[in-house]
Order: structure tokens, then C-alpha cells, then sequence
């Protein structure tokens, strides 16, 4: 999981907890104002990503419906061969 | 965990030395030159994809190594293409000189078994797309520990067990085009719930009612699929598609039936279509 948390994305921003990235800010001296608003928006941007994902997904999941129409209708052996 | 699974492995190797091998007429031939072109061009596919993120997609990344101005990663995915390709055209050689290849080019124009494998692959990829977001979501964004996030998924795993089971027990003759469309327009279903539901400050509860559909969806499709694709060469035809059966289906050996000496006679080596490919009662796709 530490290193799932730690998953780098395509664009090579890592995907890190709220905790983790409050950490960091911390370390580089952000005051506490500013990290609640980068806190925020850095949220609204896990957010989207993962909803792009999902999309992504779902996208598939409509595509693979163009290939049903070459699974049979009768469950396979269903039907007994001519002789 | 993982020393646990190399007993079992190694108690399953043990056990298989027992099982008699079914006696073979002919000595099967490997065919040591597709094995070396089809592993290096899938090697190298998987290296560029997996380097990609150091190196880049198409444009060299800072610093990464680059040839002629682009990536590593498009040079090394084009040159594993290539030698797939290559490997194609050396198979179908093989088929048409009756030799033996390790695939069986002409499986590829089996409307039954395609139509099965791409539907797994499209599953393959939503599973392992869910399997990840979702952890995620839990782990990361709301910092679940890892037994939580599991918790979480258990839905999905219920309902995938309960329909998967449950479809060829209480629904036998099922359709199995329509169990396998409406598993997929539940996976869909699923997802647009899970995206509907995914804003700031969601809690872990979101993921129960999206977890069951999806879960329902992959029960329906892993209920049909395998049938679907390992019986796509029905068994009372075995005598008339012969060989390539045996080598295209993961489970083709032991279920296409005893060895007969009409199988190999009766295909010739230069039959370029595949007799299983024709319409058939159990094939029927319109």
C-alpha cells in the first residue's frame, strides 16, 4: 500500500495521501494559510483524477459492446449436432 | 503469504509428475524460432511501456536517453510490433506448410473464440482499472488502512462469486450474448455511479451500492465467458477442425477428446480457412 500511495502518474506528479502532502508542505515552510487553500485544491485534483479514470472505464465497457454480437445465443452444446 | 504459495506451487509440481501424459503418436516439434521472436517482441513492448515513465511516451523526458529525437519507449514498442508481426507471418508460414505452429493464425478468424477473448480482454481491463482506483480512493485520498480499503471491496467480490455461480446453477440455458451484454452494461451502470458519487469530502460508504453493481456485472460475464471461449470448437466437431483446436484453447487438450487417427487425415495441410469457422448450430452468431 506504501507504495501504491506513493504511485507515480503519467505526468509524474505522485498521487500521495492529504497527510503525506501537508508533510511536505510543512517541510518547504508553507504558512498555514496557504496549505489549507493548496490543501484544497490539491483534493479537488485527486478527485478528478480518479473520476477520469473511472471514465476511462466506462468508456471501455461501452466499447466491448460492439464485440457481444459474436457470442453465441445458445449456451455452447445446448444444441445437439445434426447426425 | 508469498512462502505459502511456493509450497503449494511446489506441492503441484510434485503431484503433476504423477499424472500420466497422454500417450502422443507424433513427437510435438517446438518451434524454437517463434518462441524466440514472439518472447522478444512481447519483451519489448512490455520494457517500453514500463520505462515509459522515465524515459516518456513519444518526447525524451530530461535527461532519459533518446534516439533520432524520440523516446526510447516508441522506438522500443514499434520494434516489438515488428517482431510480432514477424512472428505472425512465420506461424501462418508453419500452418500453411503443415508444420506445427504455436498458435494457429487461423484461430484469429473464429467469430466465437474472438468475440469471447476480446469480451475477456475489455473485463481484464476494467477489473484491473476498478482494482486499482478504488484503493486509491480509500487508501490515499481517504487514508483507510490497507484491511479497511480490502473490507470495502468484499461487495464486490460477494456479488462477483454469488452471480458467477449462481447464473449457470439457476439459469442454465441462459442466453449467454445477453447475460454477457447485460454484465457489461452493469459494469458501466457501476462505474457512472462510482463517478457520480466521487466528490471532496465523500466518506467510504460511496463505494458499497457501485462495488455490488460492478460486481454483479463481472459475476454475469466470468459466468459465461469461459464456456463461451473454451467450447467455441464444439466437441462432436473435434474429427473435422482437428489440430488447431488442440493448440488455440487454454484448456484444449483435455477437452477436445481422445486422439483419433481420422483427425489428421482429414484436415489437409494446406487448408488455409478453418472448417470451425463456418456457421454451425453451436456457432450460430446471427
Amino acid at each position: 500500500m506504501k507504495d501504491q500511495a506513493n504511485t507515480y502518474l503519467a505526468a509524474g506528479a505522485p498521487f500521495i495521501s492529504n497527510s503525506e502532502a501537508q508533510a511536505e508542505l510543512d517541510k518547504a515552510g508553507v504558512p498555514a494559510v496557504a496549505q489549507v487553500s493548496v490543501l484544497a485544491s490539491y483534493e479537488d485534483s485527486q478527485i478528478a483524477g480518479l473520476r477520469t479514470s473511472l471514465s476511462i472505464l466506462a468508456v471501455m465497457g461501452v466499447i466491448s459492446l460492439f464485440f457481444t454480437g459474436r457470442i453465441p445465443r445458445e449456451q455452447p452444446g445446448s444444441t445437439p449436432a445434426p447426425a | 503469504m508469498f512462502a505459502g504459495e511456493v509450497i503449494v506451487v511446489i506441492a503441484i509440481l510434485f503431484l503433476a509428475r504423477r499424472a500420466a501424459d497422454e500417450p502422443v503418436g507424433k513427437r510435438p516439434h517446438l518451434d524454437l524460432i517463434g518462441v524466440l521472436v514472439s518472447s522478444s517482441g512481447l519483451a519489448l513492448v512490455v520494457l517500453g511501456v514500463l520505462m515509459s515513465s522515465t524515459w516518456g511516451w513519444f518526447l525524451p523526458k530530461e535527461g532519459a536517453t533518446s534516439f533520432l529525437g524520440l523516446s526510447l519507449t516508441i522506438w522500443f514498442i514499434t520494434a516489438g510490433l515488428f517482431l510480432l508481426w514477424l512472428f505472425l507471418r512465420w506461424q501462418q508460414r508453419l500452418e500453411r506448410t503443415g508444420k506445427e505452429p504455436l498458435i494457429a493464425p487461423s484461430l484469429f478468424g473464429h467469430r466465437q473464440l474472438t468475440g469471447g477473448l476480446i469480451t475477456f480482454l475489455f473485463l481484464f481491463l476494467i477489473q484491473a482499472g476498478v482494482f486499482f482506483t478504488v484503493p486509491l480512493f480509500l487508501s490515499v485520498v481517504l487514508g483507510l488502512s490497507p484491511m479497511e480499503t480490502g473490507i470495502r471491496l468484499v461487495p464486490l467480490s460477494l456479488a462477483l462469486l454469488v452471480v458467477a455461480a449462481g447464473v449457470p446453477r439457476f439459469l442454465p440455458q441462459a442466453n449467454p450474448r445477453r447475460v454477457v451484454r447485460v454484465g457489461l452494461l452493469a459494469l458501466v451502470a457501476g462505474l457512472l455511479v462510482l463517478i457520480a458519487s466521487l466528490e471532496v469530502g465523500a466518506d467510504a460508504s460511496i463505494v458499497f451500492v457501485p462495488m455490488i453493481i460492478i460486481g454483479f456485472g463481472m459475476g454475469a460475464l466470468a459466468s459465461q465467458l469461459g464456456n463461451v471461449t473454451v467450447s467455441a470448437v464444439p466437441t462432436e466437431q473435434s474429427s473435422e477442425v482437428g489440430w488447431p483446436a488442440e493448440h488455440g484453447h487454454p484448456a484444449g487438450g483435455p477437452l477436445s477428446g481422445p486422439r483419433s487417427p481420422a483427425r489428421s487425415s482429414s484436415l489437409p495441410s494446406r487448408r488455409r480457412s478453418w472448417p470451425g469457422s463456418r456457421p454451425t448450430p453451436t456457432c450460430r452468431s446471427r
